[in-house]
């Protein structure tokens, strides 16, 4: 299959979407924030449709963050509307804090209350029966739910973030960086449970530095550098868009290895294939797409 | 405001400090000092009012088997007067033609209490009737205030004080845990935390400050209690503003120290009699604890000290106004407080 317009595949893309009739759960226009004199995030705008995961990737220093608490009513944008749920997160607060779950980058469970209570007691703020048990045995801490929230390791503290985060089975899910420094194990653990959370159509804003997650996780995927959306896609899309369309082929003649590289696109290819298909012998063959690393710093200039 | 929400907030505040190492050094200093003070000077249980009466009095021989109060007998009234003038007796016990009951100048209303009763219930016993015996009590002028006494006002204080703190202390570790944040993100409002953490301190300061009011004796007048509830929102008021300004538990620590002189400015006033006392009178504390020692000690009422009343009511107004702009200045963006 070839893709004439990347553009087009996005359209058809977001259309996709259009059984939730173009529900955007999260709008972003204009958002700006700066520390003082210094402008962290900068005239960002976007949306997130139901059911959508968008990952927001960009290194350390980005903007994710200053973002995230802007989108969640923490931080006032200087300039710019942030809607979550179709409410103006920074006049109405309380009204959007009733359906939304934030996960933080920092640590920030009561150390000294266990499991089960820093959980009970956010669940108790809301006005709506929780089942907490549920909860604990969906992040899979059973086990640890009469300890002390600061005798877990991170992997496990950052587990009943999440939970805490789905106290309000919220309609949107903003969780930043919620897999960083975590060990394998623990962070597929994570990925699992926001994986869940989109199959039961919930829609969530992801930051991550972690290119690979991005990629894996989101439907669409925003590259910030320097407080700006340098791109905003389908991981396939900028893979595409700005990868190399090249096919490699690896051929066998004894021990001896041939490689050869094949524009994806040029009308030669066809027969040139043909006859290394006819002439057997083929090891490999490999794509040549870019990683979205790759993009990214072809974008940015710099790396993860 | 909600109610439900604050009430929630408070039981987690509560959870979370008493599991905190420094709560127990809060809770206890002032009772150990409250004991320590009052066992030394031997007011509490312990020793009894001592009481002068004429030997040839019919019911000092009741009044010795009943061990209410210490007596000792004197051979004529003019010796009983002067056991009580000199300070050797708390109180003198002198027959003529009515019973009077003479108090020296330094005792305590508790110990007048004391006395009174003791030597009402002895003429009962003696007089061998179930008429009341009329006894008229008479008190000399204070000489000033007994050590004891001058020592309630520094307690008190630090009761204030231990209220305002625990709300620094955990205004500043849910900073420092950044649990603030998680918080500001549910339903409940900057307010609804902030009012939850100060009614935590109101309840504790006005615990502490009752136990010790009431193991001094000095839970004489209602008034004491109104006094004790605005003292301690004073103190709830800079607890609240150290809470936001300072940057760690030692940065509260260290500072605390150096305040915590000007908090009890008032008290050394009282405790050292060579102080001029207008000095203190400089200080917001002053308008809580000279009336408290004055209600209890001084036999005086609210006609004397309601305008300190309106002083105090308006340090705890300007001190709570602070607060507030404190609040939503160094936590702007953070936490949108709502008009007060
Ligand atoms: N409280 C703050 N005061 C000043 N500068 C800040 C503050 N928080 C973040 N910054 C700066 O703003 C920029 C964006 O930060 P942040 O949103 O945390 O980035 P990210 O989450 O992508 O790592 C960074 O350069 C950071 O140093
Ligand atoms: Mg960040």
């Amino acid at each position: 299959m070839t893709v004439d317009n990347p553009y087009k595949v996005r359209n058809t893309y977001v259309t996709g979407y259009s059984g939730s009739a173009h529900v955007m759960m999260i709008e972003a226009t204009g958002l700006t924030y700066r520390y003082g004199d210094f402008v962290a995030v900068d005239d960002i705008s976007f949306s997130v449709a139901e059911g959508e995961i968008l990952g927001f990737l960009g290194p350390n220093g980005a903007g994710k963050s200053t973002t995230v608490k802007m989108l969640t009513g923490q931080l006032v944008p200087a300039r710019g509307v942030a809607t979550v749920l179709g409410t103006d997160v920074s006049r109405h607060p309380k009204a959007v804090h009733e359906r939304i779950g934030v996960c933080f980058e920092e640590k920030n469970l009561y150390p000294r209350m266990t499991v089960r209570e820093n959980l009970q007691f956010f669940a108790d703020l809301f006005d709506r029966s929780v089942d907490v048990d549920e909860l604990i045995r969906k992040v899979d801490l059973e086990k640890w739910a009469s300890e002390r929230a600061e005798a877990l390791s991170k992997g496990m503290q950052q587990r009943v973030m999440v939970a805490r985060a789905l106290v309000n089975d919220p309609d949107v899910l903003f969780l930043d960086e919620p897999t960083s420094g975590l060990d394998p194990v623990s962070a597929e653990q994570i990925r699992e449970i926001i994986r869940a959370e989109k199959t039961r159509g919930k829609t969530v804003f992801l930051t991550t530095h972690n290119m690979a997650e991005a990629d894996a996780l989101s439907d669409r995927v925003a590259f910030i550098n320097e407080g700006r959306i340098v791109a905003l896609d389908t991981p396939e899309n900028l893979k595409l868009r700005l990868g190399r369309r090249l096919l490699r082929v690896r051929t066998r003649a004894g021990d001896d290895f041939a490689e050869e590289v094949l524009p994806l696109d040029d009308d030669a290819t066809p027969d040139r294939m043909g006859a290394l298909l006819r002439a057997g012998g083929i090891a490999t063959v490999h794509t040549l797409e870019a990683t979205l690393e790759e993009v990214f710093i072809q974008l940015t200039g710099r790396k993860l | 405001m909600n109610v439900p929400l604050i009430a929630r907030l408070a039981k987690k505040d509560v959870r979370v400090t008493v599991r905190e190492p420094y709560f127990f050094f809060y809770l206890a200093f002032p009772l150990l000092m409250t004991l320590v003070i009052t066992v030394a000077l031997g007011s509490l249980g312990g020793s009894v009012p001592s009481l002068g009466v004429c030997q040839d009095d019919a019911a000092a021989a009741y009044l010795s088997s009943s061990g209410a109060v210490d007596v000792a007998t004197y051979p004529s009234i003019e010796a009983v007067r002067e056991a009580v003038a000199s300070g050797d007796r708390d109180g003198g016990l002198m027959a003529g033609e009515y019973y009077v009951l003479l108090y020296a100048g330094d005792t305590t209303s508790s110990e007048r209490a004391a006395l009174y009763a003791a030597v009402s219930s002895a003429l009962a016993a003696a007089s061998g009737s179930t008429e009341t015996v009329d006894i008229s009590v008479e008190r000399l002028e204070p000489r000033g205030l007994s050590l004891q006494v001058r020592l309630i006002p520094f307690l008190v204080i630090i009761a204030a004080v231990v209220g305002g703190l625990i709300i620094s202390s955990s205004l500043i570790e849910e900073r420092e845990h950044h649990t603030l944040d998680a918080l500001f993100v549910s339903p409940a409002t900057p307010f609804d935390v902030i009012a939850a953490k100060a009614l935590f301190g109101l309840f504790l300061g006005m615990v502490l400050g009752l136990l010790i009011l009431g193991l001094n004796g000095a839970l004489t007048s209602a008034l004491v209690v109104v006094f004790l509830f605005f003292g301690v929102l004073f103190t709830i008021g800079i607890g609240l503003m150290a809470g936001v300004v300072m940057n760690s538990m030692t940065d509260l620590i260290a500072r605390m120290k150096l305040f915590n002189i000007v908090l009890q400015f008032p008290a050394l006033v009282i405790l050292f009699p060579q102080i001029p006392s207008w000095l203190g009178m400089l200080f917001p504390t002053h308008y809580f604890i000279a009336p408290i020692i004055s209600l209890t000690q001084e036999g005086a009422a609210l006609g004397d000290v309601w305008w300190k009343l309106v002083v105090l009511v308006l340090c705890d107004a300007a001190v709570l106004v602070m607060a507030a702009k404190v609040l939503r200045r160094r936590m702007s963006g953070m936490l949108h407080l709502p008009s007060l």
